[in-house]
């Protein structure tokens, strides 16, 4: 063959088989890769990076009954996922989410020792949410409180995607 | 006359596909039960497959509600526990199947240790089985999930939020497995799926033929005292795990007949309960994250079962430093220490 080069051993031919080999190679490595991560997309339906969370005003109970300093109040609301305690601390008055911040256990308020418990890796948290003993390093998550014409409001921190909607026909 | 329609057409006689298969065991396997324990696991897997059937005949994964507030996920498994017939003993022997898959392998993975039979040229099979080990445990996990109660609500939460802190990964795994950030809807299928088809067929199957095609290829090793004599696999071995298939079978239901499978109240995800606890197969790591803080329970476990897989491959690397019998004591050693706090660790999260 007059083509062939002797030094690298490989003719023309040769050379541009394997650069369409490699350029097929390329592509369908591509095609393979979009249609795979397209997939796994599909099987997140909260998103890569997780929903961004945002905050719904709801109101959860008269001023009157958290009066009290050391008065507590358990809000919960089934159909919507929203559960969390009211505590009057020192006349100030904070919510706070039930949700264990080790592992996602609900904690149980303690109203004699005024301090939270949680079952499964026996935590403590006081009253103002910040852990006493345990496993868990970061406090309770609190959520925002205000107050309007003697009524509270909690602003609970949620996803902003509800799969629940989907199944009510909402989300359609 | 089969003889020659089979040979005509797929090219093979029955007499033929046996020589082919054939091979030699050591006659301890039939006399020391230590030595075939991995036998068991595998025929307990057979046992899961064919109740798992029937039970996924009358399973349902929607955890919505489906009448009175209970979901549809409790309601099936109420009906299978308690209103259909026989289904409660087919319940009991997949539950008792896992338990005793999980004991089994336990055993065996103790008598490979502390035999040695890991060592070169058998590394792979040693890591197919921790694999193996491993996806059991998934199997475990996915199936208490899926039962739809309270401790099953609870270990899936706390189970997740365990993978969730895998470093990097780890909150991505978490929404992948849960489709979402919190359980919700679209939970219970995936755990379905996980645990009916992604992690028996797409992983514990190869894994199993893998471990048995290395087992073959490099032949068991047999480390035992009494002397090296063989017998046939097609038809004897095959004949003495079949008469164990039927011992397990048998001794299951009777175990199921006198401690019938329970059901727990509904998952509520606002309460939980105040004695949770996983399966006692996740005993030792429950216990171990209650004692360190969380991040160094999960790295520290992790790096465990990392150099548990990786041991034979750890031990050839220390034998090119350090004279092979203060090796072998390490290696034993370091067996018997994590044994030892494996087992005070679940005996202590039993009594709590």
């Amino acid at each position: 063959m007059e083509n062939k080069s002797e030094e690298k051993g490989i003719t023309r031919r040769g050379f541009f088989q394997r650069i369409l080999v490699g350029f097929g190679l390329i592509i369908s490595a591509g095609a393979t890769g979009a249609i795979a991560s397209q997939l796994l997309k599909s099987l997140m339906p909260s998103g890569w990076f997780g929903e961004p969370y945002v905050y719904r005003k709801v109101y959860a109970a008269p001023i009157t009954e958290i009066n009290q300093v050391g008065a507590s109040i358990i809000f919960e609301d089934k159909a919507n996922n929203r559960k969390a305690i009211l505590i009057n601390n020192g006349g100030n008055i904070q919510a706070f989410s039930l949700v264990c911040t080790h592992l996602g256990c609900q904690v149980f308020w303690e109203k004699e020792r005024g301090k939270f418990l949680c079952p499964c890796h026996t935590a403590v948290f006081a009253a103002d949410g910040s852990v006493e003993s345990g496993p868990p390093e970061k406090s309770l998550d609190q959520y925002p409180v205000e107050i309007k014409d003697g009524l509270v409001y909690i602003s609970f921190r949620e996803p902003t995607w509800q799969p629940e909607q989907y199944f009510r026909g909402e989300g359609l | 006359m089969i003889r020659n329609f089979l040979k005509e057409r797929i090219g093979i006689t029955p007499g033929e596909l046996k020589d082919k298969i054939d091979e030699k065991v050591p006659t301890a396997l039939a006399r020391e039960f230590f030595f075939a324990l991995g036998g068991i696991p595998m025929i307990c897997f057979f046992i899961q497959f064919v109740t798992g059937l029937i039970l996924g005949a009358y399973y349902m994964n929607y955890s919505g509600e489906l009448a009175n507030g209970l979901s549809a996920t409790y309601i099936s498994i109420r009906n299978i526990t308690y209103e259909f017939p026989v289904l409660n003993y087919i319940r009991g022997v997949h539950q008792l199947g896992a338990n005793i898959m999980i004991v089994s392998l336990f055993l065996h993975m103790l008598r490979v240790f502390f035999t040695e039979s890991y060592r070169r040229p058998r590394e792979l099979i040693w890591v197919c089985g921790m694999l193996l080990f491993f996806t059991t445990l998934g199997l475990g996990f996915t199936g208490y999930a899926l039962v739809g109660d309270q401790l099953s609500y609870w270990a899936t939460q706390v189970g997740t939020n365990i993978a969730a802190a895998t470093p990097v990964i780890g909150p991505f795994i978490k929404r992948l497995m849960l489709g979402g950030t919190e359980i919700n809807l679209y939970t219970m299928p995936r755990f379905f799926l996980l645990h009916v088809m992604i992690l028996p067929l797409l992983v514990l199957t190869p894994l199993i033929m893998a471990h048995l095609l290395l087992a073959r290829e490099h032949g068991i090793s047999y480390t035992g005292r009494t002397e090296k004599s063989y017998y046939s696999l097609v038809p004897n071995h095959i004949f003495n795990e079949y008469k164990i298939l039927w011992v397990l079978v048998f001794s299951f239901v009777a175990i199921v007949y006198f401690f019938p499978p329970t059901l727990g109240e509904p998952a509520n995800p606002f309460l939980t309960p105040e004695h949770i606890k996983p399966e006692w197969y996740f005993f030792p790591m429950f216990h171990f994250l209650k004692l360190v803080p969380f991040q160094v329970g999960i790295l520290s476990t992790m790096g465990i079962f990392a150099v548990m897989t990786l041991w034979p491959f750890i031990q050839t690397i220390m034998e090119m430093f350090i004279p092979l019998n203060v090796v072998r004591i390490i290696a034993f050693t370091c067996g018997t220490i994590l044994m030892v706090v494996c087992m005070l660790f679940t005996v202590l999260e039993a009594l709590v």
